[in-house]
């Protein structure tokens, strides 16, 4: 029994996620398969998140399915009789912390729903590094290449360069490839396949070995250039192409110039936490890789109650972490909501708990290999846009910490960095990192979490203006 | 190793304006660009069958007039908003093409 939900007035369920990817279907197909009624609730257009997007219509005609395991799972939790509202955003939480939802493509659809659990799976989002150009059409982060070649099948350009750090990097050299685009090169900022002692925990993964063993073998068959220990200082428009500027880094060998029609930055990722910070949660910095994520306990429980948080937000380790989080985490709330652990296995429990402490492990040894540079940002160019929506340059944001704040709000008022349509989510981290500012998470969250319509705001309050 | 660093291989065939990439797939429906009829294939989104038909920037930046094009690819970065079938400020990168779907884009 599938349903897609009717966005409309005010609807109870058991538990509403948030966010329909790995961990959010994964939770909810554990809630759902025990009798409780379940919300999941997607801004996109499609189940299954980032990782498990699946391709539809002519594509999957053309191209064939991509990622048949996510497939599985949306049937599952469409099976399950989970309520499915896609294209519809969370925007918002009212006083007796009901979520506050409207449609994407509607002036008027909107909705609350209120749960007796909430789970936040809203994932991750990709970091950025600034770069003097990164702002131009054709610079486009890795996640973005990765979706238009593999679930759109659409070549990012004919000649593509990609650059980072990460492994994320060899796998979408691999997809553009195949869609057609030639990788003029991988541009790796560390130098994570010179073996070294480190290199040797990743034995403890071979499947994680086989992937990488299987993308460097397409990338020789391809002749694609790995370069490690160098970056991309810059990108200009060259014409109707891009040019960008190579530095082998502690080299005096000269710059390098290459030319193409696309420039793709991966920089890792990092959890979106939001909506999790809007529901009072307490925070806390990943000890791995100093990211801000919510404090939980052993079953993914925030510090506010009855909020869980799973999945990426719960600190950035893949999707096989995720899909583990969310079974466990949906495990606790069945228990929690039937006060009896009658038919909930605690075989399944701890199989799933070793299985994430090992899975866990590795994305620690990833964080380690592929460090995120953010000493680079404190040698920015000073007229290196840091802010892309309000044009806020790097010397505006450094200009504030000799006025002798780091406060990450103050900062976010005194230079509209973080004002603008994304609300910060490209370069609130960023900022912090220019800043030294460790001390306190980013900017704070502020509804609506994306811009809405008044009209929205108008027809979810219509009930308390009634005409005279 | 040293190839990309030491010996650029920037003699591109031409510029893509002049020399698009084909499509690899095959169009199945049409949708209207600011009026233009152009092909598309169903299952991408707006923003990947603008991009497919060459246009990477269609969007300038509101402070300083830059062009701008999808960065993020995922909802977040909003360098991609389109007019809809009249519904303006919408993200072409969470919309899915259909047939004669009309797109505007600002610029």
């Amino acid at each position: 029994m599938s349903k897609q939900g009717r966005l409309t007035g005010d609807q109870t369920f058991d538990v509403a996620v948030v966010g329909g990817g790995p961990a959010g279907l994964s939770v909810a197909r554990t809630v759902a398969s025990h009798g409780f009624s379940v919300a999941l609730v997607d801004e996109n257009p499609h189940l299954g998140g980032q990782y498990f997007k699946q391709r539809t219509g002519a594509v999957l005609d053309q191209l064939g399915p991509h990622r048949p395991l996510g497939r599985q799972l949306i049937e599952d939790v469409q099976s399950a009789g989970v309520s499915c509202f896609t294209e519809t955003v969370v925007w918002g939480i009212d006083e007796s912390r009901a979520l506050l939802t409207s449609h994407a493509r509607s002036a008027t659809a909107a909705m609350r729903i209120t749960a007796r659990a909430i789970v936040v799976a809203t994932g991750a989002q990709e970091r950025t590094m600034p770069v003097p150009g990164w702002h131009l059409p054709g610079v486009m982060s890795a996640g973005n290449a990765l979706h238009l070649a593999a679930v759109n099948g659409v070549p990012p350009g004919r000649q593509v360069l990609i650059a980072g750090t990460g492994p994320f990097l060899l796998q979408v050299a691999d997809e553009v490839a195949r869609a057609g685009s030639q990788v003029m090169g991988v541009v790796e900022y560390n130098r994570p396949y010179t073996p070294s002692f480190a290199s040797i925990k990743a034995v403890e993964n071979p499947a994680r070995i086989k992937e990488f063993l299987a993308y460097r073998l397409e990338m020789a068959r391809r002749r694609i250039p790995l370069e490690q220990h160098t970056a991309v200082r810059s990108v200009v428009a060259s014409g109707s192409r891009l040019a960008a500027t190579l530095e082998r880094l502690g080299s005096a060998e000269p710059r390098t110039e290459v030319t193409v029609d696309a420039v793709i930055f991966g920089w890792g990722f990092q959890p979106s936490i939001e909506l999790v910070r809007l529901l009072g949660a307490d925070l806390r910095r990943d000890s791995h890789d100093g990211m801000w994520i919510p404090a939980i306990d052993q079953n993914f429980a925030t510090t506010t109650t009855g909020v869980y948080a799973v999945g990426e937000v719960a600190g950035v380790a893949g999707v096989h972490a995720a899909l583990a989080r969310g079974r466990i985490a949906g495990r606790a709330i069945v228990r929690a909501l039937k006060s009896t652990r009658a038919d909930v296995s605690d075989g399944d429990d701890a199989r799933d708990r070793r299985l994430l402490a090992r899975t866990e492990r590795f994305a620690t040894f990833v964080k380690n290999l592929y460090p995120f540079p953010t000493h680079e940002l404190r040698d920015l160019p000073e007229s290196t846009l840091v802010c892309r929506c309000e044009g806020v340059p790097a010397s505006a944001v450094r200009c504030v910490d000799t006025w002798a704040t780091t406060d990450p709000n103050a900062v976010k008022g005194e230079t509209r960095a973080g004002m603008g349509p994304c609300q910060g989510r490209e370069c609130a981290a960023v900022i912090q990192l220019i800043l030294g500012n460790d001390a306190s998470p980013p900017q704070t969250p502020r509804m609506p979490l994306r811009p809405i319509r008044t009209s929205t705001v108008a027809a979810m309050h219509s009930d308390l203006t009634e005409a005279p | 190793m040293k190839r990309l660093l030491s010996k650029p291989r920037n003699a591109a065939p031409s510029s893509p304006a002049d020399d698009p990439l084909p499509d690899p797939l095959n169009a199945d429906c049409r949708v209207l660009v600011n009026g233009l009829d152009v092909p598309a294939v169903s299952g991408r989104t707006v923003a990947a069958t603008l991009h497919a038909q060459g246009i990477l920037a269609w969007r300038t930046n509101a402070v300083d007039g830059s062009p701008r094009g999808p960065f993020c690819g995922m909802g977040i970065c909003r360098e991609c908003i389109v007019t809809v079938e009249g519904m303006d400020e919408q993200r072409a990168c969470l919309l899915m093409v259909k047939d004669g779907l009309r797109i505007g884009t600002e610029s």
